[in-house]
């Protein structure tokens, strides 16, 4: 008899005409091993749902409160943390200039003298920065030829899809099999 | 818009009430899950209460439009197959030292009680094989029997393939019924079951 037929049913939990099932009875009769997939088939098939004991949603109530609260304590102590470090950090930055905070108070004209000369530098810094891009953009403009222009930017443009492409793969989470 | 909806975009906007209804309707179906997966009493009711408050905290994440408990159950499977992998649970006791299992039992006011009865003992005894699978072969066969998953739905939830999920499935079921040969051989004076599922 082909027992590899009536094991394939059981395994692949196939719905069975009135033929095939009485074809499938009288093979249990005879053989223990798909006799035994038969059982273990239908003890699945009659399963029970389990429950939880009466409560499970007040226990998570209280559950979730104890996390909420150990949530806010902790948020309140990196706070804390963070501003004490900040503290700290202002007050270690303005040690050194601690002497010339009186300064500020004996003769705030010469301050804001000193203050107004750093901002022209500023200023002057960056438009002299601007200035050298400027002749340097007119430089390479002269001497990358025309042609070159496009190929520079299909090429930018090439390098920016590969490199979101490999993002995108590598940071998709794959199907387990 | 149902009543499930509802509750979910209420939750969403922080509303702990519509999360509490949420947790009642769903709390059998996790914790089954969790116990079928765990085995014992204790382990199932941490893994469920833990299984709602990372939905609760992920909530805000979660896409309407896909199945709520397809992605709840996902959450449990995911979280039980995770403790089964660190803690390597190599015993798998039906009754735990808590106390007598909850699960549901036989029906001795039913037509056949005697019937019955031996249908718990098979239900127990299929509980205590289901160690010898892996575990997300034995998420996917409790998805299947105990909550009634199609296999598109099983892969969704275990993020399997389909083919995947067939071929454990299949892989599974032999297993089992080799296991029940086995024991039953041991056993011979077990009484045999008329076959009354589709499949028999």
């Amino acid at each position: 008899m082909d027992h590899r037929r009536f094991e394939t049913w059981l395994l692949n939990d196939e719905q069975l005409t009135p033929e095939k099932n009485s074809e499938l009875q009288a093979h249990l009769r005879i053989c223990a091993k798909c006799a035994a997939l038969a059982e273990a088939n239908l003890a699945l098939h009659s399963a029970v749902m389990a429950a939880p004991a009466p409560g499970f949603a007040s226990r998570f109530q209280a559950r979730l409160a104890a996390q909420k609260k150990v949530q806010r304590r902790r948020y309140f102590l990196g706070g804390m943390i963070l501003l004490m470090a900040g503290l700290g950090f202002v007050v270690w930055q303005t040690l050194p200039f601690l002497p010339s905070l009186r300064t500020i108070f004996s003769s705030p004209t010469q301050v804001l003298a000193s203050w107004m000369f750093s901002l022209v530098g500023l200023f002057t810094s960056l438009r002299a920065f601007g200035e050298a891009s400027a002749i340097m953009l007119r430089v390479a403009t002269g001497f990358i030829p025309t042609y070159a222009w496009p190929l520079m930017v299909v090429f930018f443009v090439g390098l920016s899809v590969v490199w979101m492409f490999s993002v995108q793969k590598f940071t998709r989470v794959p199907a387990r099999v | 818009m149902d009543d499930e909806k509802t509750w979910i975009l209420q939750a969403q906007q922080g509303s702990d009430e519509a999360f509490t209804t949420l947790v009642e309707t769903y709390e059998k179906p996790v914790y089954n899950l969790c116990y079928r997966m765990l085995g014992t009493a204790e382990l199932a009711e941490d893994a469920a209460q833990e299984t709602f408050l990372r939905v609760y905290q992920k909530l805000n994440r979660y896409d309407i439009n896909r199945s709520f408990a397809t992605w709840l159950l996902s959450i449990a499977a995911h979280y039980c197959i995770d403790q089964l992998r660190r803690k390597k649970l190599s015993t798998f006791s039906m009754h735990d030292d808590e106390g007598d299992p909850l699960e549901i039992l036989p029906d001795t006011s039913a037509v056949h009680p005697e019937k019955e009865i031996i249908r718990g003992d098979q239900r127990e005894h299929i509980q205590k094989l289901m160690q010898s699978l892996s575990e997300t072969d034995r998420a996917a066969i409790v998805l299947r029997y105990w909550h009634d998953y199609s296999e598109v739905e099983i892969a969704e939830t275990l993020s399997l393939t389909v083919s995947a999920v067939k071929s454990r499935l299949h892989r599974s079921r032999k297993k089992l019924g080799d296991l029940w040969q086995d024991e039953s051989e041991q056993t011979p004076n077990v009484e045999r079951m008329p076959y009354g599922s589709p499949a028999f």
